[in-house]
């Protein structure tokens, strides 16, 4: 929430700011990459010993995307996005957890508050794709709260809703800054954390990225 | 390793090829007697004293020849050099007896300008040492002078009376070390020297410049003295010694004793390394009957790690290069050098087991064998050849050349009369080898249905038993190895093994239950453990020269049996709070001289000691009088069991004893020599046997001394000898579940009611240990689960497995099955591979046979072993990931590409064959001869291997591949076909 607050507060600044009005450029295709947060949501595991949370813990992220201008205020962008989120699964006070990585692509359209020429451009942005979860821990014959859920060295594909916004702030003629915050929303992966028997975990998970990157014109 | 180290490396890697083969080490004659030899090798020389020819050689230590002679004064005696190389200074005894003039002095060589000056003394020198200071200690007949080599000038250190000095001429063969009979040396770093003389043993501290008597007497053994680096550990004469610092100056401990030392040919010698933890010592013993030979031991206790042949004595100083790679002695012909450091390059013979135990039973008389490893430790080529001592025992081969594996077989039927264990020893002999090996004792035990006991095999020269009062343990004194084996009274497995000082002879329990005491027959300390921690604590020190055997602990004084002479010993007493001990002047009225063999045994309840005397002595100390109140003599002499109660009774042999040491009865004799007595409350266990061979026998006796019925045991309980005539042997274990007894090859464990009426066996189940379903195979392994099947619980980790295990004998169509474990309720075992169809087993236990129980055996019936467990988690499935090596689990799942491996038994017979009870062979493998068919979720796995697992009994393996096309789920079946029998096991595929 805090960080969806910061993003309104610059699109504030930026729109008033005199310098939104000057025309930078009127190249169409752009490219870029950038570093990120990636947070989770925890979800339920329902069992018979009651109820544990399963998810990810926080970790770092990055996207790479290649986009371009198809009118003065809407654009497209396909874009990679990796994630070293580590699996993790709490009951009590206990925890466990095991290595993970995540890889997204997607498409996004981008609708822009400011033309294309403009220095600052505000933008929504709304898409879908693919995200793999990926277990890369070592596993053991015994992994504590195994009676709740199983943090499984294996990989699953799911289909993923992207959702966000932020602006891009030109630092040049061709460089440019972002900013943005997005949510993908997959359905759990369940092959990968896996409910045990008799237990059962559902509903979406949701990852919301706080990026920060520079882009190039063309 | 510096270039000459190598040079002589390869010298004596030719040597002990060809000249020197069957000894070890090099001879280098010098012409004459030497008397000493300093080592400098920044010069890469050593000195000899040349006592009789007057020169000192300077002997090439990368040639190994004497380069040169230095011309000296008659009767160079003893050498040192100072720490900067810069002088050697040589000591002449020329103690001659009027009307010949002596001519006692000292000669300083300068080994830069190889000049010379000679000082006349008044008295003869002994022996020479330089401190880290350069100034030379030498020690005179009236005491201390030093000899600063620079000024040339001698100062008095200290005055003593006079020492013993031989005047000259002496008689022939009189070696040199005998005749001047004294020796010093200095520590590595030159901050202490330590000195030998006929009436002292010395230390003289170069710092501070302070002399202390370490001990009034040399006694016997070699005239040297050897130092370790730092001066924390020295050897004088026979004795080893550590010494420690402390605010108010240094105390030494004598830690041991070279023992079985020929007093009557005081030669030999020794040297201690750098870092004090091993000793290198040749000295004359009664049991080597004068032949040369160098023992390696350990640094603490001298417990023998090796012993080499030499070619020739040693007869003074032995000096370790300071790399600790070459030891070079005086010796008979002058120099002996001896290549420590490279042992592993020496021809030597080593077999991998001390003793090998042979269990023979009433329903198993076929051939035994076993096997052992005959080895070179160096990874050598050695030939050698064997002997066995007896003719029931043979060897198979009988000589060849190492590596090698000999199969000793044993009839029973030539020691089926000894209805006890007889020990035969299988001699390893070679004419290559430099080193001598000890034999393999090989125990062979017949025992008939009536003999009572499980035996467990401690291999050693075993001497004390104790049971801990107040935890679920026992102590075992193993004498050979000085140490204390601590067992664990539920499993009898060994759980430690402390280190005591040499030959331990007895062990005590602290009062408060806490301490456990040892005593030792050749160090002059007893050891203390903790026996919650089971760590050693501070030695108990005793007065110089007081050996303390036997220690007993009373609610208010810590006595001990001290020897101080091979005829004489002394009572004393033990300060636990200092660690000290020392002599009772009186025993109450008495006077305090006792013979050394006695024992003392406290009361368990504190409040005396008895104290048993071989020549029929006994004495007995009231710890409420603080005073010995009761000493008789109405026996000519004592030997076997001794015991104290609670309850004013006691035993010495044959007697039992009241409170005034009166006999009130004779125990039965008929039963054999009295080995143990142990009280419980007011009754008690008594241990005899006939003889050392036979069946011991265990009675229970009453308060009033009265046994009642005889049981014979699987072996006979230890017997005490002239050295050591009482014997205790004979452990109630504090939680009442068993009697421990001391016997030939280990110990024997009884029931606590061994001689109650014992039921027949019966069996209810047989099923496989797997999965303990009925499917069973020829060489399968099996649980068996009735009542009354043994009257004990033990396991086995001997191989191959024994026929009879804990008084119980299982047979399969009447042939004896193995067996893994016993217990009342539950056997494992393995079934004989050749058999399969109907088979009939049959139980044989104390209490009687069990009905004959009728199994179905096809050829195959695999069942996976269930016996996995990971976490909270058991009985998981026994099958493993090879790439984690983990068992496969819900949290281990099997992945698409996987190698596995499934753990199970009963898949029949393999190719080759293999034997019963014999864990299965690693090159070539037993391949199972029907092959069996892995399938996971209905796709087949191919099998790259099924068959028995390497070095395991009755457990076989089936290797396979997971392909990429499995299908995957939480629950996918994996199952196992062999000869159209299955069995299934529900696993966890993933992706």
């Amino acid at each position: 929430m805090k960080l969806l607050s910061l993003a309104v507060f610059l699109l504030g600044f930026v729109l008033a700011t005199p310098a939104a009005g000057q025309r930078l450029s009127n190249m169409t295709g752009e490219a870029g990459l950038g570093g990120a947060g990636s947070f989770y949501n925890s979800r339920p595991v329902q069992g018979a010993r009651g109820e544990a949370r399963a998810g990810f813990r926080a970790g770092p992220a990055g996207s790479a995307w290649i986009g371009h201008d198809m009118y003065a205020r809407v654009g497209g962008e396909f874009r990679y996005a990796f994630g070293q989120n580590h699996l993790r699964l709490r009951h009590g006070g206990s925890a466990v957890s095991f290595k993970a990585l995540s890889h997204a692509v997607h498409y996004d359209l981008l609708v822009y508050a400011t033309p294309r020429n403009h220095r600052v451009r505000p933008f929504a942005a709304v898409g879908a794709g693919v995200k793999g979860y990926q277990g890369t821990g070592s596993e053991a014959a015994y992994q504590p709260l195994q009676e709740f859920a199983l943090l499984t060295r294996t990989s699953q594909w799911k289909p993923m809703l992207s959702l966000g916004g932020g602006l891009k702030f030109a630092m040049g003629r061709r460089a440019y800054f972002r900013f943005e915050v997005r949510d993908y929303l997959t359905p759990f992966p369940e092959e990968v954390i896996t409910p045990s028997p008799g237990n059962r975990v559902g509903g979406w998970v949701h990852n919301l990225t706080p990026l920060a990157g520079v882009g190039f014109r063309f | 390793m510096p270039r000459k180290c190598w040079l002589l490396a390869a010298a004596f890697a030719c040597l002990s090829a060809s000249a020197w083969a069957g000894s070890f080490g090099k001879v280098v004659a010098i012409g004459g007697h030497a008397s000493d030899l300093a080592l400098d090798e920044a010069r890469g020389v050593a000195y000899v004293a040349n006592f009789t020819a007057g020169r000192v050689e300077v002997l090439s230590l990368r040639e190994l020849t004497i380069q040169t002679s230095m011309n000296v004064a008659p009767q160079p005696a003893s050498l040192a050099i100072s720490p900067d190389g810069h002088f050697l200074v040589v000591t002449h005894y020329a103690h001659h007896q009027p009307p010949q003039t002596s001519g006692n002095a000292v000669t300083v060589v300068d080994l830069r300008t190889r000049g010379r000056q000679t000082f006349a003394l008044g008295n003869p020198p002994l022996a020479a040492a330089f401190g880290a200071d350069n100034l030379a200690v030498v020690a005179t007949t009236t005491g201390f002078v030093t000899l600063d080599p620079v000024a040339g000038t001698v100062r008095p250190l200290m005055a003593l009376t006079e020492l013993a000095a031989r005047a000259l001429p002496v008689p022939p063969a009189s070696i040199p070390a005998n005749i001047v009979s004294a020796s010093m040396a200095a520590s590595g770093d030159g901050t202490r020297i330590y000195g030998l003389a006929d009436r002292m043993v010395f230390s003289y501290d170069v710092t501070s410049r302070r002399f202390s008597v370490i001990a009034s007497q040399a006694g016997s053994g070699p005239r040297v003295v050897s130092v370790n680096g730092d001066g924390t550990r020295f050897a004088a004469g026979a004795s080893l010694y550590a010494v420690a610092s402390t605010p108010w100056g240094s105390t030494a401990t004598h830690l041991a004793e070279l023992p079985d030392l020929d007093t009557r040919v005081p030669m030999g010698s020794h040297a201690i390394d750098s870092s004090g933890e091993r000793v290198y010592a040749q000295a004359p013993t009664l049991t080597l009957a004068g032949m040369p030979v160098l023992e390696l031991l350990d640094g603490d206790n001298l417990t023998v790690r090796e012993r080499l042949r030499l070619p020739e004595n040693l007869t003074g100083k032995s000096l370790l290069s300071s790399d600790g790679s070459v030891l070079y002695s005086v010796s008979d012909s002058g120099l002996l050098v001896l290549p420590v450091g490279s042992i592993r390059a020496e021809s030597r013979l080593a077999a991998d087991v001390e003793e090998l135990l042979f269990r023979g039973n009433f329903c198993d008389r076929r051939l035994m064998t076993q096997e052992f490893r005959v080895v070179d430790p160096g990874g050598g080529s050695t030939s050698f050849t064997l002997r066995s001592t007896h003719p029931g025992v043979r060897l198979t081969p009988t000589a060849g050349a190492t590596p090698a594996t000999i199969r000793v077989t044993v009839d029973p039927v030539a020691f089926q009369a000894s209805k006890g264990t007889v020990a035969v020893n299988v001699e390893i002999s070679s004419p290559q080898a430099v080193n001598l090996p000890p034999p393999v004792r090989v125990l062979v035990n017949s025992r008939e249905p009536d003999q009572r006991g499980t035996t467990v095999h401690v291999p050693g020269k075993l001497v004390d038993i104790l049971p801990d009062p107040a935890r679920d343990r026992f102590f075992v004194l193993r004498q050979d190895a000085n140490l204390v084996l601590v067992f664990d009274a539920n499993t009898y497995h060994q759980l430690a093994a402390l280190r005591t000082g040499h030959t331990p002879t007895q062990m005590a329990v602290s009062f408060d239950r806490r301490y456990l005491f040892v005593g030792n027959g050749q160090s002059q300390i007893a050891n203390v453990y903790d026996l919650e921690t089971l760590e050693a604590l501070s030695p108990v020190r005793f007065p110089e020269g007081h050996f303390p055997r036997s220690v007993a602990i009373s609610g208010k004084a810590a006595l001990a049996v001290s020897r101080i002479t091979a005829t004489e010993a002394r009572i004393a007493r033990l300060d636990l709070g200092t660690r000290t001990a020392s002599e009772l002047p009186l025993l109450g009225i008495y006077e305090n001289r006792v013979r050394p063999g006695s024992v003392l045994a406290a009361a368990p309840n504190g409040a005396t000691i008895l104290l048993a005397q071989s020549d029929g002595t006994l004495m007995l100390y009231n710890a409420n009088t603080d005073s010995f109140t009761v000493a008789r003599k109405d026996f000519s002499e004592l030997a076997g069991a001794y015991a104290a109660s609670s309850f004013d009774r006691y035993v010495v042999g044959d007697r039992m004893l009241n409170a005034s040491l009166v006999t009130t009865r004779v125990l039965d004799g008929g039963t054999g020599r009295s080995s143990g007595f142990a009280f419980v409350d007011q009754a008690g266990f008594r241990a005899t046997a006939p003889s050392s061979s036979g069946p011991g026998v265990i009675q229970r006796v009453d308060a009033d001394g009265m046994g009642a019925r005889s049981t014979r045991m699987a072996e006979a309980p230890l017997l005490g000898d002239a050295g050591s005539p009482f014997t205790r042997t004979v452990a109630p274990l504090y939680g009442r579940s068993a009697i421990i007894s001391l016997t030939v090859s280990g110990f024997t464990v009884l029931p606590w009611n061994y001689d109650a009426s014992v039921a027949p066996p019966r069996m209810e189940r047989v099923v496989n240990a797997a999965d303990y379903t009925a499917a069973v195979a020829p060489g399968a392994l099996i649980s068996l689960f009735g009542d009354n099947l043994s009257p004990v619980n033990l396991a086995t980790r001997e191989m191959p497995l024994p026929t009879a295990l804990g008084e119980s004998c299982l047979t399969a169509n009447g042939a004896p099955v193995p067996m893994l474990f016993v217990s009342p309720r539950q056997i494992n075992a393995q079934l004989p591979f050749h058999l399969d169809g109907n088979v009939t087993l049959i139980l044989r236990t104390p209490g009687g046979v069990s009905d004959n129980y009728h199994l179905s055996v096809p050829p195959a019936a695999p069942s996976i072993f269930r016996n996995g467990a990971a976490g909270p988690l058991t009985e998981l499935a026994a099958i493993v990931r090879d790439k984690n090596g983990e068992l496969v689990t819900l949290a281990n799942p099997i992945h698409r590409g996987d190698s596995i491996v499934v753990y199970l038994t009963g898949l029949g017979r393999t190719n080759p064959p293999t034997e019963t009870g014999v864990p299965a062979s690693a090159d070539p493998l037993a391949a199972a001869l029907i092959q069996p068919e892995v399938s996971l979720g209905g796709v087949p796995l191919p099998v790259t291997y099924a068959g028995l697992t390497p070095g395991q009994v009755g457990i076989y393996q089936i290797n396979a591949q997971v392909p990429g096309w499995v299908p995957t789920g939480m629950e996918q079946t994996l199952v196992v076909t062999q000869a159209g029998r299955s069995t299934r096991v529900a696993v966890r595929v993933v992706n």
